[in-house]
């Protein structure tokens, strides 16, 4: 690894040298079936994405919750109608990710996606190529319950997995990668990004894939009638 | 356990006057079902309304600050792309009046609740109606040619316990083949089904 430590102090949330900034989170069930169609997109416009990670603190804003090994639950803070948003989405995402022959298990619980994340950033740095075969492996282990995304010996071999080059990384994860994710965290929050899938493009925040028609709207010049939302296919 | 709505119609559509998304909704709803040739049931529902976000410094107070901002941005972003303008998104008024005066011009005609919806929403959005306002809701509902406004309260009461029952939670939804879907962004997938799940759906 010739440089794998992220500047931090340069990083602005709104700001990339690629034309579009994509936020995603690996425990939102929204933003893993946001990745192929952001994908596809960006690919029929040939533009670059600039991935990034998003560490969702959900339980200060949606309650938390834990299930049992039955499944049920076992300790829960949320309002009647928190319980239904969280039930809908997960609903929502998979009859989704169904047709599209992903599988999409509920969680169990509310997960720290931080090591998952400086992963992320680690791998990001060997490329654009390491970075999806990353993403698609992680999403897809994590959605099925295969994936423990608290254990950092699941993290390093995902990277190596991914192709990453996985000499330095677990120092990188207990130092430069944890301190590098910290700050991004802040400084995306501070900067009003709060939930997942967001996308940035010209500088205008864009909540949930169901904006991509404008992204592609956006980013193709703007040209006749701006789209309404819709969740379609690219 | 959600127990599914039953509906003459192929799709019902649940909006509710004070719902920003669903004056959005109206327009894209009635071109899908003019193009499908399909009839719609036409229901409303009394929402939660949208809350102004609380001051407080801790994390989850701005979170919810962040979100409704962005909401409010969005909300006037995608009606300015159609030319329609949405005035304060927190108002709080009780819309069930609204609502029956929908089952009302919906007892007439399809073209006679169109004309209410399309009549109502814009007053209640563009020009601060009072939807509190009994007289006012007659009002609309003569000016789209119907000619008395009898709420009968307790069919609206057990509407709302029915489609609470069915998961309603939020508008607009969509009812469709046995599934509820919330927001008009999923009206391609509403397409597909509607038209027998033929070719590949929009994923």
């Amino acid at each position: 690894m010739s440089e794998p430590i992220p500047d931090s102090t340069a990083f602005d949330p709104f700001v990339s040298t690629a034309p579009l900034i994509v936020y995603i989170d690996i425990k939102s069930p929204y933003a893993f079936v946001a990745k192929d169609p952001t994908r596809r997109l960006a690919d029929s416009l040939e533009v670059d994405v600039d991935w990034r990670p998003l560490t969702l603190d959900i339980p200060s804003y949606l309650g938390s919750a834990r299930l049992d090994d039955k499944g049920k639950v076992a300790e829960a803070n949320r309002t009647p109608s928190q319980w239904n948003s969280v039930r809908y989405a997960y609903r929502d995402a998979r009859r989704y990710a169904s047709l599209r022959g992903l599988t999409l298990r509920g969680t169990v619980k509310i997960w720290d996606t931080s090591l998952v994340h400086i992963g992320m950033i680690w791998v990001k740095q060997q490329g654009d190529a390491a970075l999806a075969r990353y993403l698609d492996l992680v999403y897809e282990r994590f959605w099925k319950r295969e994936f423990d995304a608290e254990d950092a010996m699941v993290v390093a071999d995902a990277v190596a997995q991914a192709g990453g080059d996985p000499s330095g990384f677990p120092e990188f994860l207990d130092g430069p990668g944890r301190e590098a994710h910290d700050a991004m965290q802040a400084a995306i929050f501070d900067a009003g990004i709060f939930g997942v899938p967001s996308y940035v493009v010209d500088g205008e925040l864009f909540f949930g894939r169901e904006n991509l028609p404008m992204v592609r709207w956006l980013l193709s010049g703007r040209s006749g009638p701006a789209p309404d939302v819709a969740y379609c296919g690219f | 356990m959600a127990e599914p709505y039953a509906s003459a119609s192929p799709l019902a559509v649940v909006l509710d006057i004070k719902d920003p998304h669903s004056y959005l909704a109206k327009d894209p709803t009635y071109a899908l079902a003019d193009d499908l040739g399909v009839d719609i049931d036409w229901l409303p529902f009394v929402s939660r309304p949208l809350r102004r976000p609380e001051p407080g410094a801790d994390r989850g107070s701005r979170h919810r600050r962040f979100r409704a901002a962005y909401q409010e941005r969005s909300i006037a972003r995608y009606a300015g792309a159609r030319g329609l303008s949405v005035r304060d998104i927190y108002r709080t008024p009780d819309s069930s009046l609204a609502g029956m005066g929908m089952l009302t011009a919906r007892a007439h005609s399809e073209q006679a609740l169109r004309d209410y919806l399309d009549r109502t929403f814009r007053q209640y959005w563009e020009e601060g109606l009072d939807i509190e306002d009994a007289d006012e809701i007659s009002g609309l509902l003569s000016a789209a040619g119907v000619g008395e406004f009898d709420p009968d309260v307790e069919y609206f009461r057990k509407l709302q316990e029915r489609l609470a029952i069915a998961g309603v939670f939020d508008t607009p939804a969509y009812l469709v083949d046995g599934d509820m879907f919330i927001g008009r962004a999923h009206l391609p997938m509403i397409r597909w089904i509607l038209e027998g799940r033929a070719g590949p759906p929009p994923i």
